[in-house]
């Protein structure tokens, strides 16, 4: 065998490029996330049966069946149902959906993190619900999801890589066109895996410095 | 749009081999991983410096590389080095080896959740250390390890749709071509869905069932020993 480092090193400046794509599109996904499970949540929160089911189905949905799977249906899928998407798009619809699952167990997490008591207490001083929400509860769900959520945005990240089966033109994409011109996929993909390292061990490193300063422990 | 089942009627035998081929991909590699990541493990808590620190390395690099880029890397490695091997086996080897990391990591937090004392106190009121290995310290740390042991084999499962990017025809690849065909993506993807929600659901049960059995059995699982008895 024999590996030409060289080879990774040319490759190197267009696949921090495609890395540049990969964490917008997880940026993106992971903005879609928040946006969904925030929705969820207010949904839950609201006391309606036939939302609390459609959400328990939708979650259920998400975590039995695989990523790739639910990304392909929603590439094929939505444009039989009069919605054309580009690639782009439909990725970081998926990512982000699926993403959202996950995203609205941290919320009811830390939602369920924070002791009654203080709602009650909060209710008792004659604090608004405006001022209980801003003051009281919204900065401990802050603290109590800010780690777990920095690590789902690893997982979406590692997520990425499935949406170049749809030709998301990201940092696997663009890996696989570079080693189809040169023959050389050890060496190309050495520095596709060496970019995923640095990315996701610094996001991780991230999340374990917030959950070590975390005042509220 | 109105949902077209004509398609299980004519397609189904490719399913079925799909589904085969993904329950049998999803059973070796979560046998192989658990066997592997008992040697990670032992590697991880040896004194041998070396052999830690290899561990270490094995896990963190697993842990933060996608499933895809690793299996895409050992799909051109293999032949490199030598080794020609169907795509199905580079398949249940990668995704074995991917997960054991994680394993791994799942059994040494069990070991570690059980308190050092406990072998003291059980070797003290006379047990054997078999007897002691057996009653008091493997059902403790099944009680940490069940869960999230279950969590990880759903997670097998899902990830062994990614084999068909390396061209194992599993239940995911049935899916595309069955949707090649009939242009009909929602129902052919609803089916393989169907399938996977089915197979993990059914994985997450018996992992739960597992649980129930063994706390029955021994009154208590570790999660419910008081923190003070450390």
């Amino acid at each position: 065998m024999d590996i030409d480092l060289r080879y990774t090193l040319d490759a190197l400046p267009r696949l921090l490029e495609g890395a540049l794509i990969t964490v917008e599109v997880a940026v993106a996904a992971m903005a879609l996330s928040l946006l969904v499970a925030a929705a969820f949540t207010l949904l839950r929160e609201s006391g309606s049966r036939a939302a609390a089911a459609g959400i328990r189905t939708y979650l259920s949905y998400i975590r039995g069946t695989p990523l790739l799977v639910q990304i392909l249906l929603v590439y094929y899928g939505l444009p039989k149902l009069g919605l054309e998407l580009s690639p782009l798009v439909a990725g970081i619809l998926a990512l982000g959906l699926s993403s959202a699952a996950y995203t609205t167990e941290i919320i009811r997490g830390g939602l369920a993190a924070i002791p009654r008591g203080q709602l009650e207490a909060a209710l008792a001083l004659g604090l608004r619900r405006l001022a209980i929400w801003s003051r009281i509860i919204l900065p401990q769900v802050y603290h109590f999801t800010l780690p777990p959520l920095v690590n789902e945005f690893t997982q979406v990240i590692k997520g990425t890589p499935l949406v170049s089966v749809i030709a998301v033109v990201e940092l696997m994409r663009i890996a696989q066109q570079i080693y189809n011109d040169n023959f050389r996929p050890l060496e190309v993909l050495l520095g596709a895996a060496l970019i995923f390292f640095v990315m996701n061990f610094a996001f991780l490193r991230v999340a374990a410095e917030l959950e070590r300063r975390n005042p509220i422990h | 749009m109105s949902f077209d089942f004509s398609i299980l009627t004519a397609y189904w035998p490719l399913f079925a081999r799909g589904l085969s081929i993904t329950i049998a991909a999803s059973g070796l590699a979560l046998v192989f991983s658990l066997l592997f990541a008992v040697v990670v493990v032992l590697a991880r808590i040896a004194r041998n410096r070396i052999a830690s620190y290899a561990a270490i390395v094995f896990v963190e690099i697993m842990r933060d590389l996608p499933f895809m880029l690793v299996l895409f890397l050992i799909f051109y490695l293999l032949p490199a080095i030598g080794i020609r091997l169907p795509a199905f086996a580079i398949g249940v080897v990668t995704l074995g080896l991917y997960s054991a990391a994680y394993f791994s990591e799942i059994m040494r937090g069990a070991i570690q959740s059980v308190p050092k004392g406990q072998m003291d106190s059980a070797r003290a009121l006379g047990m054997s250390r078999i007897q002691a290995l057996r009653h008091v310290i493997a059902p403790q740390m099944m009680g940490y390890f069940l869960p999230p042991a279950t969590n990880q084999a759903v997670t097998v499962i899902k990830e062994s749709s990614i084999l068909s990017t390396i061209t194992v025809t599993e239940l995911t690849m049935a899916g595309e071509v069955v949707q090649g065909y009939t242009y009909s993506p929602i129902e052919a993807f609803a089916v393989v869905s169907l399938l996977y929600w089915v197979m993990c659901t059914g994985v997450a049960r018996i992992g739960r069932a597992l649980e129930n059995i063994l706390s029955r059995r021994h009154g208590h699982l570790s999660t419910a020993v008081p923190r003070g008895a450390a």
